[in-house]
């Protein structure tokens, strides 16, 4: 029991990012792993809260390494962040997002996906 | 400002929870004043009662109020740290909002608790009703994609319910001492176990109410993490009406001699306090938990959480060290960035073994507890807790393979690590509670508040345990919180046996010597649910 009890406090500490639990993703385009042709991608994620989308960012992690912020565009409701990310060359992508629930939780999360012509 | 981010969660959890918990006791005393004491303001002498309500009112709303603002403050500054805006924007963040809204409410209630004392506590109920409207704000009801009325008013009778009943329960232990009259003392303890019963039936039945669209189905009440932390709930819920079940029997039973003090009852009370309050950390963790109907990420089906528990020998063959990662070459960058980090089947057989060890430990531990009381045997078992200070010495040496004096990591260098760091302190911790309880048992340490230190270490190791766990869905996550849920529920009976014949132990020879039986057995069930812990590459 002890040596479980000793390591709840890595637990504690260790899943400290992750236990910024809700808002949770429901849904996301691009989905994880998809291949999206083009040099533009629409992105679209829906949340299970209502986020206050003046403390939530998404930001595209290119190819190259170089982390561009995206521009939230107004969506459909509180629980809808959309941006559309542009020029984009073929490639690996990582889309990085936190948001901040309007009950004060925060969370974050990434979408990995592919450009392809 | 990347360490403040980064423990931000934890900060946020221990806030939340104090500002809940002073929130309970300062709405409990005000329904106590209110529910109780009031109706039987003209029986006389309750003087004495009333004056220490209003002033553990006070006290616990400025606790409620400074919890408010602090939470506030760290939400901007977390704002400010990982968006970029300045202060002046975070702060107005919704959320920053209804923390700032609580604050005044509990402020006002503290003011309220000050002023001479009305003719009824209406004015001040009405305050404390705003304090419970306030922290709607920051719940899961009002977070919810439409946020539905029904729910914003579930939550706030559950709390109201919650407050009425465990935040009553110090009031009513102070009944006990400060009531002089047997009669009058009864008649209020009466009313206390009625209001009790009142607000248990409110508290299930909001929680079932709310339950069935935050869980969505059975399955999801053990599925998922937001499930197994209402599935505690509900554990510790039985616990608590257990002892309120104990205690509700002491005060009807019929005595022969009226002025006597109901012994057991305060004991048995403060336990319920005590499990209340691991109760709110749990709500705690709950609330910023995905719910388990927007849990949509692999769920572990029934038959794999079967096959995880069943019986198989204990691992008692560790790897050679050199077998492990961290003996490997590229082990420090793996642990400088935990995305590199994969786990090999000699990381799992290491992890388990040692887990098992421990486990072995703890059940000798827990039968040298038990014979502790023996004529014969007593002087050497009495000293069983070295054995949880070479448990500590171990954990020390095997807990982090990466670091000193195993790994390449250095003592001083792990310790900038937070996983380390907190790992370290811990075991310091069992270190330090394991010297305190060896002084109570071999009667070095006389003095009584020692013998507190190893429930309220282990009941707060339990709830740590309950209420942290990684919040991705993932299965493996899921079904390591399946495994420890029955250790740290365990502790929580070690701790609370432990407390209950640390407090009757005067008074109440054959219940103290039941509860000195239960927590030694407990600790050994729990040594033996370690034995089954299983992890996955």
């Amino acid at each position: 029991m002890l040596k479980t009890l000793a390591f709840s406090l890595i637990l504690l500490m260790g899943s400290v990012s992750e236990a910024l639990a809700h808002a949770s993703l429901l849904h996301a385009v691009p989905e994880p792993g998809a291949v999206v042709t083009g040099d533009h991608v629409a992105i679209e994620l829906r949340f299970d809260s209502r986020v206050d989308q003046r403390f939530s960012r998404m930001e595209l992690l290119k190819p190259d390494g170089d982390a561009a912020p995206l521009a939230s565009q107004a969506g459909d409701s509180q629980s809808i962040l959309k941006a559309t990310g542009t020029g984009l060359d073929e490639g690996p992508y990582i889309l990085r997002w936190r948001v901040l629930s309007v009950d004060g939780h925060a969370n974050q999360g990434e979408i990995k996906f592919r450009i392809g012509r | 400002m990347q360490a403040f981010l980064s423990i931000y969660g934890v900060i946020d959890w221990i806030l939340r929870g104090e500002t809940v918990a002073a929130q309970t006791l300062a709405v409990g005393g005000v329904a106590y004043l209110l529910f109780t004491l009031t109706p039987l303001k003209s029986r006389g002498g309750r003087a004495p009662l009333e004056r220490f309500c209003t002033r553990v009112v006070f006290w616990s709303a400025l606790a409620s109020c400074g919890g408010q603002l602090l939470a506030a403050a760290a939400l901007i500054v977390f704002l400010v740290g990982s968006t970029g805006v300045a202060p002046k924007t975070a702060a107005g963040a919704d959320a920053v909002f209804f923390h700032l809204i609580s604050a005044g409410a509990a402020l006002a209630l503290a003011c309220a608790a000050r002023r001479p004392r009305p003719s009824t506590p209406w004015a001040p109920f009405a305050v404390a009703l705003l304090l419970l409207g306030a922290h709607m704000g920051v719940s899961h009801a009002a977070s919810r994609t439409e946020p539905s009325p029904f729910l914003l008013i579930a939550e706030m009778l559950h709390l109201l319910a919650l407050a009425t009943w465990i935040g009553g329960i110090p009031y009513f232990v102070a009944s006990v001492r400060l009531i002089e009259d047997g009669d009058e003392r009864r008649y209020d303890a009466r009313r206390f176990s009625f209001a009790s019963l009142a607000s248990v039936a409110v508290l299930a039945s909001t929680g079932v109410f709310m339950a069935v669209p935050y869980a969505g189905s059975l399955a999801g009440l053990y599925q998922t993490t937001y499930g197994l932390l209402l599935s505690t709930k509900v554990v510790l819920l039985t616990m608590l009406l257990s002892l309120g079940a104990i205690n509700f029997l002491a005060i009807r039973a019929p005595r022969r001699d009226k002025d006597a003090p109901l012994n057991k009852v305060p004991a048995v009370a403060e336990i319920e306090v005590g499990i209340g309050l691991i109760a709110i950390f749990c709500a705690v963790a709950l609330a910023s938990s995905p719910l388990a109907v927007a849990t949509d990420a692999a769920r572990p089906e029934f038959g794999e959480i079967s096959a995880h528990f069943q019986l198989a020998w204990p691992r008692l063959a560790s790897p050679a060290y050199a077998e492990v990662s961290a003996a490997q070459p590229d082990a420090a960058i793996t642990l400088a960035d935990p995305e590199l980090a994969t786990r090999s089947e000699a990381d799992v057989a290491w992890s388990e073994a040692h887990h098992h060890y421990a486990a072995l430990v703890v059940i000798v531990t827990g039968l040298l507890a038990l014979l502790a009381n023996s004529r014969r045997l007593g002087p050497i078992t009495r000293h069983w807790p070295l054995l949880l200070l070479g448990l500590a010495g171990y954990l020390a040496v095997t807990a982090d393979e990466e670091a000193w004096p195993l790994g390449k990591i250095g003592f001083f260098e792990s310790l900038s690590i937070p996983q380390i760091a907190q790992h370290k302190l811990m075991i310091a911790l069992i270190a330090g509670f394991a010297v305190c309880e060896w002084g109570v048992q071999t009667k070095r340490l006389k003095s009584a508040s020692p013998s507190y230190v190893f429930p309220l270490m282990i009941a707060a190791a339990a709830t740590f345990l309950l209420t942290h766990y990684g919040h991705t869905g993932q299965k493996e996550e899921v079904l390591v919180q399946i495994s420890h849920a029955p250790v740290a529920l365990l502790g929580v009976i070690v701790a609370s046996a432990r407390w209950l014949e640390l407090r009757i132990a005067p008074t109440a020879g054959a219940v103290s010597r039941l509860a000195g039986f239960v927590w030694p057995v407990a600790m050994i069930a729990a040594g033996g649910f370690l034995l089954l812990y299983r992890e996955t590459v």
